[in-house]
Order: structure tokens, then C-alpha cells, then sequence
């Protein structure tokens, strides 16, 4: 039935001129409704955090650092202590710093940043309100009115559970509980949205989940071992999902995971049980330097399969320890280098995708507009049907952009973490990370008045 | 043999490991294992002066993970022999140690290059005769290669003449560096290539000739490593391949008169012998014994309050149990934080019991059979004695490999008395002792309660204690934040202090040294009144 497309012949300079032009809409709406919207406390907060951090890579290290010790610290006295020797070693803080720090303490309003009980207590509220602001709650249940937040405001949403690493059967157990708890109840705190406006299309609750954490021993050098640990624990949540209505998305770690990851999907959909089915969904990182071959492989086993497929296009949020991690083995690194290389081969990848709109629905995640406006141009131009084609955003990075375009009508949906603060500091970190980093397309775009460069074509963007 | 020109050498880089997330990995390595398969029994004979010998008496290797499968057999020396090893080695040290450090530079890397094209089949060998699970053969063959690599490159650096205080005028001052003379490498099993090829190597490429004994548990994969060595040149007598039994081939190298140093891995006890026997100076010997002996530990790991506990247990299952704990590197010994102590250990607890039990020729092998019968008895009989004397936290169930091979399932204790043999002793096994500290300094104090001293690590996340255990740990490897197995060439440089061993670190810039003697030498460039200005 589904023969290899041949990709129609597109007029590239329209394409081109659409995309600048989208990218000046959402640019001008995002910037109209942030006008209106001075933010939530914890969002006013993180803002200037972060913006303390932007350009002073001493502040941002001994800030990660201390994020990241953080839940470990169970005293006033254990807080304090690490705060001065991760933020103001040898007892006092550098200028920056000092500058950063009267800043936070009259947002907190507070002023005695080194004695012990102050500091403990700023500390907890702020890196509390930085993690409220990433992360939606303890358990999926507090989460609820986030998440019918996110439906009155006309978006979608997907939900993520954070956790502790698995490192044994009975914690893959524990999260294969929590898992299928949350697809039998979600439904119930969240109702689906009164008015979806078009925008809905398949089942309302979504839910994200990564394969290791379904097994102790997900080790790439055992495929068939690991593949039947998690199947075993992952083949029961589909059917589960599936009674229930319950769309699961199979999210992707690092690149170490990537080709079992894969190989676990393929499994799952040659499941007599599953076959066919079409709420499964499946990523694919554009930041991996063999990703295009990648992804046309897993296509060509779609089409050869008749296997309807959601896939959620992320540029790749592990580009740091994916670095590291190779340099350390002396491998060459699986990641390009160069950001625009990856923005590139993130529009390559946009538009194959969009082709195969009769059996791929395609989910454009990413904050950068160029990303967002080239992908909306090529889905008009190509014809691709409002259902196979939604846009996706992280929670608490969304912001203004996220808003604007929902009201020109696209259908976003927000990726949800939930979870206990230890087990949410990785992600936290991440966030922080990608925030506060010289990269990041959010960043670079805080400020008006570079719309045009930051719209400009990646492949021939020089920066 | 052209010379190697060290300029045009590139600098010193590990070789990296296979990255088995690769299909193309997996499945070159299941090929190899095939092929290897298909060529067993193994059969090695003894190379003495470039001859292969065999004797009637033989060393018979019966896989660990399977008894039923027999990987080969091996010659084994008698007095004979060795006898004949000693004078083959004596006999080639003169045309040896003439040539030049390049030449012999040249040599190590030649082997080098052979072996790294035929890694996959060496890996192979180990894992059917040694239970080497398939990353750490491969991991131990790269050892193996980065050990020649690196001496080659320090032999480049120390077979310079190196001028002393050249400013002064009219004396030349150099201190050169001169081979020993017949050395005697006593290797281990637990990492078969990797160790008895880095002892032999920095021997040889420092201009000393050879008496390679190979553990009796371990002969097969160093027979074929001696073909390569013959492969890329050798000459005649330079290396020869003894194996044989300790309480013979060993005891009559340690105590010739004609063997001039020994560098051994293995067990406390023999290397303690060893260095009594090697301290007498029989008649006619006209040099004192060098030694390099390492001799394992009782490494600790500190668990703080701070510490990232999943980062800190999966570090923990791959110290203490990667190659079943057969590591003088292994953690023995956890150190943990009183206040998160109950939920590390129950976390522990469910980890080691996820652990896979299996051959290690099955990809997903996380614990493999201890390497004979005699170690599976010794760590049952350790097993026992922490049951009987502490509180078993954790004692695995063999299931289906009860009597396949020399399996004995993880075991976790606490409550023992610090001076417990468990808390005192190697039991180079996968058994763990959990010890309980209230403060941060009463762990180091704890870790530093030991004989040993050979690895030890910390995971903190609270700099004054990370800086703490900089200064204070007591051992020659410390890691923070990290697993304490797996040093690397170059990089993490290995070797013990205290009860550990004798000698400088392997893999570092010390290590060549040790199988050289020096001369330093001062020629007076003056004849009445007058010397050349350049003084060369």
C-alpha cells in the first residue's frame, strides 16, 4: 500500500521566503503577548537566575554543582555549608557574584546571603521555584492542574515521569507501576479540553516514556537479553494504553541507546498484540551525525511494515556528556559539532519526515522559530494534513512563543515532566544547562532586534 | 629492521575499546568467538631459544564457565627447562642489549600492530580460557597494546643520553641507561594479556631478555602471544615462553643465581616469598635482585551524604563485581555514610540481585565463574565465614549454574569485627563488605584501617571532602566520583603502596626504569689547557 515516495519537486525559494516570513509572525506575536505578561513568580525568578549566570562560567559551574548536590542536603548547616564552598569559596563571593547574589536576595527578600539559616532558606525556595518552574509537580496527580492549564490554553501536553536510574529488577518493577497507574488514571484528573478547537486529534493523554528505566540491565552489548527484560514490562503498558486510549511516546537517551532503543520499537510493533497500532510514537535526534541514516532506515522498516508512526524531531538534549563520553574512550564524537549543522540536518530531516505524511505524523520539537517557521512553510507548501503535523515545546520554555502560536491556530503540545525533586535534578541541570548556554536559540532571542539573523538559513548562516 | 625516527612518531593515545552499542562490534565478536571456538583444544608448547618443546607433563585448561569444555593444553616446565629458559635468555642478552633503543622500539610497536589486528581473536581466547566477559577481553587486549605503545615511546625518551649540566666546560657529563640482564615475568590470570605482556614488554624494550611464565591457569592466551612476538622478529632466546607451575618453574627463576630481576603480579603470599627469597644472594651471584611486585589490596569506596547515589551504585556494581571481583583493583570494601546508608544498601541489595549469572561468552554476562576450583572453594569458604560471623545482607543463588562451572553467586556483609579476616583479607571474589561511618573522617579512617593500599575512592559532592580524601586516602590509585576499576594507560598510571607492592607504577613515566640500571659517565675534554667549545 504505502510506496516509497518521490518527493515532490518544491518551489525552494518560496519555501524560503514563507519561512521568514512565519518566523516574523511568531517573532511579532510572541513579542506582543510578552508585552502583556510580566510571568509567575518562579518564572520571574529563574529569568533572572539564569540571566546571573549567562557570561560568568565560574558562577555557572558552582551554581550547576550546587543544583546538583542539592537534594542530598538534609540540614540548614549541610546547605550552607555547600553553598559557601561551591558559590563563595574561601568565605566570600567574587564581585559578579556578590552583584548576582544582592539581586537574588532582594528578589527573595532577603539580605544576609552568608549567614547559615538565610542561605538555607533562600536556597530552598529558589532552587524550589527553579525546579517548579521545569518540572510540574511531585506525581503525576499534583501535575493535574498544570496539565489542564496547559488544555485551557488551548495547548497539549505530554507527560514525563522523572525518576531515579534504575539499577535494579524491582525498581523497573516500581516504575512499570507507576507507569500504568498513570495511563489508567490520568484520564480521570484530566479530562479532555471542552473546546479542542480542531486541534485534537488521536487520544488527549500522552505519555512519554524511556525504556531504561523497564529493565536493571539495559546494555546495548545484550540486544536480545535486554530486549526481552523490557518487553516484558513494556509490552503490558502498551496494551494498557491502548484499552485506555492512551498515546505512549518512547523517548531516546543517549546515543549508546539509540540503535537497541530502535530495535525495541521494531520489536514491539512486529508484537501480534500491537501490530498496526497507531499510539506509538518514537524520536529521532537531528544532532547525531549519522541521524538522517538513521531515521531512513527506520522509515524504510515503517513503510515496509505498513506501520503508522508519530516521530518527534528533537535537535538532542545530551550534546554535552555525549561529548564528553567519547573523548573519554578516545571514540570520535557521535554528535556534530557545530550548532547550525545540527539546524541544518534538523530541516533535512523536517522535510523527510513531512513527505511521509500518509504513514509518519511528524512533531516538530524545538524553541528555535527558524526551526519552527521552516517546518510550518514546508508543511504548507507540501499539503501535510493539520493531523499528521504538531509542533512541541518543553514546559517551562515555552513562554510567550509557545502562547503565540497556539493563537495562530497550531496545535502545540508541551513535553511534562513530573517527579520527586532528587530524582528530577538531572533534568534540572539539563534545563539549566541548555538555558544558560551561549547556544541556546531562547537565549540569543531573550532581546528584539535580531529577528532577521536568527531567522537566516542555517545552511549558509557563517556565525 | 628499519629504525624508528621518534619524531615522526605520533604521541602516546590509548587505543580505544569496541563500542559494542555497534552491531558491527557485537557481531565481529561473536564471529571471533565462533572462529575461536572452532580451532579448540588449543595446544602450546614451550618456546625455549626459538624451539618448541614439549614436555610429558601438561597443563590442562578446562573452561571456568563450563567444565565440560576443554580449551586446550599447555607444556609445563620442569628444572629441566627453566634450566634451559635461564641459559637461552643469558646466552641472547649480549646481542640484545647491543641494539639500539630504536630498533628495539621498533620491535614493540610491530607487535603492537599485530595485535591489534588480531584483538578479536585474543579477546576470544580469554573468554573461554579465563571467563573474561566480553568487554573486559576486549578491554584487556587494549591494555595489552597500550602497554607497548607507551614503553616503546619511553624507551624513545630514555635511550637518549641524557646530558648533564651542559653549561660546564671542558667535562662532558651524560648519564646513560643500560639493560639488567635476564628477567623473569611472572604474570597473573585475572588480566591474562594485558599485565604479563606489560611486565615483559617494558623488560624487553629496555634491552633485557626474557623468562615469560605464564600463570598455570592462563598459558594459552600467551602462547599466542608468542607467535606474534616471533611474528614481528624477535630473535632466537630474547623472550621464552615457560609455562609451568610456581612451586617449581617460579621458585627456581626466583631463586637462580643467573636471573637478575623479577617482576611479578599475583597474591600477597607468593610475593612476600618471592621478596624473602629473592633478598639471599647465593654463591656466584654478582648483583642483588631487582623486583617489581604487585600484590594486590583491599580496596575501599566512601559513600558520602552528598553523594549522587545512582551514580554511585552503578560505579559500585562495576567495582565490585566487574570480572566477578577478580581484580587486585576490585571494591572489597564499602564505606557508607551512616545517614544514607539504608537506602544505599537496599538499593545495593536489589542491584546485586538483578545481576545476570552466566557464561561469559554470553554478551549479557554480569557475573562470570571465578577462574578454578580452588577459588570457588576459598570465596564459598569466605562466603561461610561471613555468614557464621556477620550479618549476610545479600547471598545470590547459583540457580542453574550450581555445577556448570566455577560459579560462586554475589554475597553482601555487615557487622563484621574491623578485624574480621573478610575486613582484613583479599577474597577476590564478588563478595562485598559493607563497613557504617557516622562522619566523613571516621570513613577515611576506616579506609585507611588496611594492610593495603592499592585503589580507593570517593563519591562526594562536597569539595572540602573530596580535598579531604586528596590528602588523606592511603592508596596508589584514588578516584573520585568515579569507579575505582579500570585504570588506563598513561592516564590513570597503576600501582599500590603500603602492603600492595613494591615498585612504580605501570602504564606511568616511572615504570621503564625499574629494568634498567644507569651509568652515568664524565669524560675530562681537556688537553693542556685546551677544549673543543662545542662539547659534543
Amino acid at each position: 500500500m504505502m510506496s516509497p515516495l518521490i518527493e515532490p519537486a518544491l518551489d525552494e525559494a518560496r519555501v524560503e521566503a514563507e519561512t521568514r516570513r512565519i518566523g516574523r509572525e511568531i517573532f511579532a506575536g510572541r513579542d506582543r503577548l510578552r508585552a502583556g505578561w510580566s510571568g509567575l513568580a518562579h518564572e520571574r525568578l529563574g529569568e533572572s537566575i539564569m540571566e546571573m549566570v549567562m557570561g560568568d562560567e565560574e558562577l555557572r559551574h558552582g551554581l550547576l554543582r550546587f543544583v546538583d548536590a542539592f537534594p542530598a542536603l538534609h540540614s540548614s548547616d549541610q546547605i550552607a555549608r555547600h553553598f559557601e564552598e561551591y558559590l563563595a569559596p574561601e568565605g566570600k563571593l567574587s564581585a559578579g557574584m556578590a552583584a548576582a547574589f544582592h539581586q537574588l536576595a532582594h528578589l527573595l527578600g532577603r539580605t544576609h546571603w552568608l549567614s547559615r539559616y538565610p542561605v538555607a532558606w533562600s536556597s530552598r525556595r529558589a532552587i524550589r521555584l527553579l525546579a517548579r518552574r521545569f518540572i510540574a509537580g511531585n506525581t503525576p496527580e499534583h501535575a493535574a492542574a498544570r496539565l489542564n492549564e496547559h488544555q485551557q490554553h488551548g495547548f497539549m501536553f505530554s507527560v514525563d515521569l522523572l525518576g531515579e536510574l534504575v539499577v535494579s529488577e524491582s525498581e523497573a518493577d516500581a516504575y512499570q507501576c507507576r507507569y500504568l497507574e498513570m495511563i489508567e488514571q490520568l484520564g480521570q484528573w484530566v479530562p479532555p479540553p471542552a473546546d479542542p478547537a480542531g486541534r485534537v486529534f488521536g487520544p488527549h493523554i500522552n505519555i512519554s516514556i524511556k525504556l531504561s528505566s523497564l529493565t536493571a540491565r539495559f546494555d546495548p552489548i545484550d540486544v536480545n537479553g535486554t530486549a526481552a527484560a523490557v518487553m516484558r514490562r513494556v509490552v503490558p503498558l502498551l496494551e494498557a494504553a491502548r484499552d485506555n486510549d492512551v498515546f505512549i511516546n518512547i523517548d531516546m537517551e543517549h546515543f549508546t541507546y539509540r540503535d537497541l532503543t530502535l530495535e525495541i520499537i521494531r520489536r514491539l510493533l512486529e508484537t501480534e498484540s500491537l501490530r498496526g497500532w497507531d499510539g506509538i510514537g518514537m524520536v529521532a535526534q537531528a544532532y547525531l551525525r549519522d541521524a538522517e541514516t538513521s531515521l531512513e532506515s527506520m522509515l524504510e522498516w515503517l513503510r515496509d511494515h505498513n506501520q503508522p508512526m508519530t516521530i518527534r524531531l528533537v535537535k538532542g538534549a545530551y550534546w554535552d556528556s555525549e561529548v564528553l563520553w567519547a573523548s573519554q574512550r578516545g571514540w570520535p564524537a557521535p554528535v556534530l559539532s557545530v550548532k547550525r549543522h545540527t539546524d541544518a540536518q534538523y530541516e533535512r530531516m523536517t522535510r523527510r519526515l513531512l513527505a511521509e505524511h500518509a504513514f509518519v505524523r511528524t512533531a516538530i520539537a524545538s524553541h528555535n522559530v527558524r526551526s519552527i517557521a521552516h517546518a510550518l512553510a514546508l508543511a504548507n507548501e507540501m499539503r501535510v494534513p493539520q493531523s499528521q503535523f504538531e509542533l512541541q515545546m518543553l514546559y517551562g520554555m515555552s513562554g510567550a512563543l509557545g502562547r503565540a502560536l497556539v493563537s495562530m491556530g497550531r496545535r502545540v503540545r508541551i513535553y511534562t515532566p513530573c517527579g520527586e525533586p532528587i530524582a528530577g535534578m538531572a533534568y534540572l541541570v539539563r534545563r539549566i544547562l541548555e538555558n544558560t548556554s551561549n547556544e541556546s536559540f531562547l537565549r540569543q532571542a531573550s532581546h528584539a532586534g535580531d529577528e532577521e539573523r536568527l531567522l537566516a538559513d542555517p545552511k549558509e548562516t557563517r556565525l | 629492521m628499519n629504525d624508528v625516527d621518534g619524531s615522526q612518531l605520533p604521541g602516546f593515545a590509548n587505543e580505544p575499546h569496541l563500542d559494542f552499542s555497534r552491531a558491527e562490534s557485537r557481531d565481529a565478536f561473536a564471529d571471533a568467538l565462533a572462529h575461536v571456538q572452532a580451532k579448540l583444544p588449543l595446544n602450546e608448547p614451550l618456546v625455549i631459544n626459538g624451539r618448541r618443546i614439549e614436555t610429558s607433563e601438561r597443563i590442562k585448561i578446562l573452561s571456568p564457565s563450563d567444565v565440560s569444555l576443554v580449551v586446550g593444553e599447555s607444556a609445563c616446565a620442569g628444572q629441566a627447562e627453566t634450566e634451559l629458559a635461564i641459559d637461552a635468555a643469558e646466552k641472547a642478552f649480549h646481542d640484545w642489549a647491543a641494539t639500539s633503543a630504536a630498533e628495539r622500539a621498533n620491535l614493540l610497536l610491530k607487535v603492537a600492530e599485530i595485535t591489534r589486528v588480531r584483538r578479536l581473536e585474543l579477546a576470544a581466547i580469554e573468554v573461554f580460557e579465563c571467563a573474561k566477559p566480553w568487554r573486559e577481553a576486549d578491554a584487556d587486549i587494549c591494555e595489552a597494546i597500550d602497554f607497548m605503545e607507551y614503553y616503546a615511546r619511553e624507551m624513545l625518551r630514555l635511550g637518549e643520553p641524557l646530558r648533564l649540566q651542559p653549561d660546564v666546560l671542558g667535562e662532558k657529563n651524560e648519564l646513560v641507561r643500560l639493560p639488567l640482564g635476564v628477567v623473569a615475568v611472572i604474570g597473573p590470570w585475572n588480566f591474562p594479556l594485558a599485565i604479563p605482556v606489560g611486565m615483559m614488554s617494558a623488560a624487553l624494550v629496555a634491552g633485557n631478555t626474557i623468562v615469560w611464565k605464564p600463570a598455570r591457569q592462563s598459558p594459552l592466551i600467551l602462547g599466542e602471544m608468542m607467535r606474534i612476538f616471533e611474528e614481528a622478529g624477535v630473535s632466537e632466546g630474547v623472550i621464552n615462553y615457560l609455562p609451568g607451575l610456581g612451586e617449581t618453574a617460579g621458585r627456581m627463576l626466583v631463586e637462580s643465581p643467573r636471573v637478575h630481576m623479577i617482576a611479578f603480579t599475583g597474591s600477597r603470599e607468593v610475593g612476600l616469598s618471592i621478596l624473602r627469597a629473592a633478598g639471599k644472594v647465593p654463591a656466584g651471584q654478582r648483583f642483588v635482585k631487582r623486583m617489581v611486585v604487585e600484590m594486590g589490596g583491599k580496596n575501599a569506596m566512601i559513600v558520602d551524604a552528598s553523594a549522587d547515589i545512582d551514580a554511585a551504585l552503578g560505579d559500585i556494581l562495576v567495582s565490585a563485581f566487574g570480572y566477578s571481583g577478580q581484580k587486585c583493583s576490585a571494591l572489597s570494601r564499602l564505606i557508607v555514610h551512616e545517614s544514607i546508608a539504608d537506602e544505599l544498601i537496599k538499593r545495593f541489595r536489589d542491584a546485586v540481585d538483578s545481576l545476570k549469572i552466566a557464561p561469559a561468552w554470553d554478551p549479557g554476562c554480569q557475573v562470570n565463574a571465578l577462574i578454578d576450583n580452588d577459588a570457588r572453594v576459598r570465596v564459598e569458604r569466605a562466603i561461610e565465614l561471613g555468614c557464621r560471623d556477620g550479618s549476610a545482607i545479600y547471598i545470590g543463588n547459583l540457580g542453574e549454574f550450581e555445577n556448570r562451572g566455577h560459579y560462586v553467586a554475589p554475597a553482601i556483609f555487615e557487622g563484621l569485627p574491623k578485624d574480621h579476616e573478610l575486613v582484613r583479607q583479599e577474597i577476590f571474589g564478588p563478595v562485598v563488605i559493607v563497613l557504617r561511618a557516622r562522619t566523613f573522617e571516621e570513613a577515611i579512617e576506616i579506609a585507611n584501617d588496611s594492610d593495603y593500599g592499592l585503589t580507593g575512592g570517593v563519591f562526594s559532592r562536597t569539595p572540602s571532602n573530596l580535598e579531604l580524601a586528596r590528602r588523606e586516602m592511603q592508596c596508589g590509585n584514588l578516584y573520585l566520583n568515579r569507579a575505582i576499576t579500570g585504570a588506563i594507560v598513561g592516564r590513570q598510571p597503576f600501582g599500590g603502596m603500603k602492603l600492595s607492592g613494591i615498585g612504580d607504577k605501570a602504564g606511568g613515566p616511572g615504570y621503564l626504569q625499574q629494568f634498567m640500571t644507569s651509568r652515568a659517565i664524565s669524560e675530562n675534554l681537556m688537553r693542556h689547557g685546551y677544549a673543543p667549545v662545542k662539547q659534543t
